[in-house]
């Protein structure tokens, strides 16, 4: 049980602390601004100041990226034995199938389209470096399709994998998922940084 | 009772006018009961008698003998009916009805009808009537009725069309159709009356003559319908079925008075010798069914030979014996050499694969002999399913029966199996079917496909690109 739990509990660690950093931008942003201004106004009004046009190729990789995330996430997690009660292979005629990932994908996205499509609209309050865009774009989605590729594997090998490869490709799964999450808030903890200076 | 009040009012109108010349002269003490007015004049007082004077005066007079007494009695004593007056009324068996091919189901309604002729109410007796039945075969009457029907002084009707007569009818209960006769023919009915003096029946009445719906005795004739079958088939899997493959005999059971029916079904070979017979109860209206497995009524012995069959329908009273019907007509059967049976597959065993299931079979005969084989497949999750089956020709030298079948389904993966052949002869051992075991357990993997597999490929490219045209979509409406 442990076993899938851990590195889900580190992703969302992780996703948490992000939102902390985002809010916490936000707020000394806020601070330092309305402390150089004489006359007082709202955060709404500092937030649409705030916005800056990320470029429409950089928000479809990201809304992508995030939609594969989740994706990845689901089926690394649902793959693991005893994770969880809604055990993949549970639903052993979808499972078996020859198109039963994809099923299982387009309903991951549906239930986390809501996520996918509202953290991008994040973007828009950092100065993301071309450096940084550079970074992302090129590595966040291939990472992530290499991390569904270890799941499929994993899924096809069930259940009777050597435990101690099957082992391997898990965590070099969860590695390949924890690595774009990384990238895709880099731009929060950059901006942070560069705040806090 | 209405003559007793009438007597006693006669009598005490009478005692009216002669109590004063029985009573002692003189003065009497007033009763309690007496009432004593005065008079409208003022003159003398008026005496006025109450009942109670009356009784306690001719208890008097009786007690002391009194000839007014006795003359009083003589005076009031009537004779309820005189003999010389009374006519004995006639007691008539009545039917309405056609008196002949009555079956036995039929709604009936017996009755009879009584005629008085005594003019007054008084002159009337009471009547106890008992309806006597005498059924078809017995030598004497016996009484149905278990209570009399009583006919009292008051139950008449005057009748005044044709002579001034009293009548009335009754309606005997016990009998309202004749579903419980044992035996058909004739059933004669008449009945015993009696008027407390006379006993007398209606059979031996001279004063009946019998025209119909009157009867000195009512003889009605019952039948019985026999029972019959309808639709009757014989139903084979085959138009030459073999000796021990089902044979199903049916017919529907006809029967007017819903008796209940015994079916008898005679097997015979062609000139009519029975052969077996087998009898089933049955209720009319239904079905009756003779499976020739569940009789034994076929042994391999006859295979090769055919047969007809009649059935005899018997319901307690007509027996009826059906035409003769042709079949079954047996196909010729064989005794078969069965070895054990295999079962070999590709090396990974997985659930998905094709299996190959083979067994030897030998015809013990010289020849060949066509043979119906059957195989069915065993897991936990799909126990004795049916694979394949076909007609095999086997040799005296031996055939190979194979089937190669994908058996498995993705719920049977990791688990051990089972298989049996199932043929329409007989085999050595005496059984028409074999066993085997699958060789240790199916493959556990379920997903058919490898990472390196172009399912495996689409699966990864089809989230790649629905992810990317989502994406493109959203940017496009929510992002600009």
């Amino acid at each position: 049980m442990s076993m899938g739990i851990v590195p889900l509990e580190g992703i969302l660690l992780i996703m948490a602390a992000a939102l902390v950093f985002h809010h916490l931008y936000m707020h000394k942003i806020y601070r330092k601004v309305r402390d150089t201004s004489d006359s007082g106004f709202k955060k709404e009004e500092l937030l649409a100041d705030l916005e800056l046009p990320q470029g429409s190729n950089f928000n479809t990789f990201m809304i992508a990226s995030w939609m594969l995330f989740f994706v990845a996430l689901a089926f690394l997690f649902f793959q693991t034995p005893g994770t969880s009660p809604w055990y993949y292979f549970q639903a052993i005629q979808i499972a078996s199938s020859e198109f039963g990932l994809t099923v299982f994908g387009i309903v991951v996205m549906i239930v986390t389209a809501l996520a996918a499509f509202t953290i991008p609209k994040v973007y828009r309050y950092y100065v993301v470096s071309r450096s940084i865009k550079a970074l992302m774009v090129k590595f966040v989605l291939p990472l992530l399709m290499i991390s569904i590729a270890i799941s499929i594997y994993l899924g096809t090998v069930y259940p009777q994998a050597d435990v101690q490869s099957w082992d391997h490709f898990w965590i070099l799964g969860y590695f390949t998922l924890v690595a774009p999450l990384i990238l895709l808030i880099m731009p929060i903890v950059c901006s942070l940084k560069e705040v806090a200076k | 009772m209405r003559r007793k009040v009438i007597c006693l009012l006669i009598g005490a109108a009478l005692l009216l006018f002669i109590v004063p010349a029985i009573a002692p002269a003189g003065p009497q003490p007033s009763s309690p009961s007496s009432v004593s007015s005065g008079g409208g004049g003022g003159g003398g007082s008026h005496k006025q008698t109450t009942i109670d004077d009356l009784i306690s005066a001719v208890k008097k007079a009786k007690d002391d003998k009194d000839t007014k007494y006795e003359q009083l009695r003589d005076m009031l004593y009537k004779e309820p009916t005189t003999q010389a007056n009374y006519n004995q009324p006639v007691v008539y068996m009545y039917f309405d009805g056609n008196r002949t091919n009555i079956t036995r189901t039929q709604p009936i309604k017996i009755m009879s009808y009584i005629k008085d002729t005594n003019p007054q109410d008084s002159m009337r007796r009471v009547l106890w009537l008992y309806l006597q039945e005498k059924k078809p075969g017995e030598g004497s009457y016996e009484q149905i009725s278990s209570n009399p029907q009583i006919i009292g002084q008051n139950d008449y009707e005057s009748h005044n069309d044709k002579g001034n007569y009293n009548y009335t009818t009754v309606i005997w209960p016990e009998v309202t159709d004749f579903s419980n006769l044992k035996k058909v023919g004739e059933v004669r009915f008449m009945v015993n009356a009696s008027d407390g003096r006379n006993k007398w029946s209606t059979k031996q009445d001279k004063r009946i003559v019998d025209g119909k719906p009157f009867f000195k005795e009512l003889v009605l004739n019952i039948i019985n319908t026999p029972p019959t079958l309808e639709n009757v088939s014989l139903i084979t899997q085959s138009p030459e079925p073999r000796f021990n493959e089902p044979i199903k005999y049916s017919a529907h059971v006809v029967d007017n008075e819903s008796d209940p029916v015994t079916v008898t079904l005679h097997i015979q070979d062609l000139n009519h010798t029975e052969k077996v017979n087998a009898t089933e109860s049955a209720k009319a209206g239904g079905d009756i069914v003779f499976l020739a497995g569940d009789y034994g009524f076929f042994s391999k012995e006859d295979s090769g030979k055919n047969f007809t069959y009649y059935y005899t329908v018997r319901d307690g009273i007509n027996t009826t014996n059906t035409s003769y019907f042709n079949g079954p007509d047996l196909k010729k059967s064989i005794t078969i050499y069965v070895n054990d049976p295999k079962e070999s597959a590709e090396q990974n065993r997985y659930w998905w694969q094709d299996y190959n299931f083979s067994i030897v079979m030998r015809n013990q005969e010289s020849g060949n002999a066509k043979v119906g084989v059957s195989l069915e497949t065993w897991t936990p999750a799909h126990q004795w399913k049916p694979m394949a089956s076909n007609d095999w020709d086997i040799s005296s030298q031996g055939t190979t029966v194979w089937y190669n079948v994908q058996p498995f389904q993705v719920e049977d993966a990791n688990q051990p199996f089972k298989y049996r052949f199932i043929y329409d002869e007989v085999d050595q051992h005496g059984g028409n079917s074999r066993e085997g075991i699958g060789d240790g357990r199916i493959n556990a993997k379920l997903v058919k496909y490898d990472i390196f597999s172009i399912p495996a490929f689409v699966n990864w490219l089809a989230l790649l690109c629905i992810a990317m045209v989502g994406a493109v979509l959203v940017e496009r409406r929510f992002y600009r």
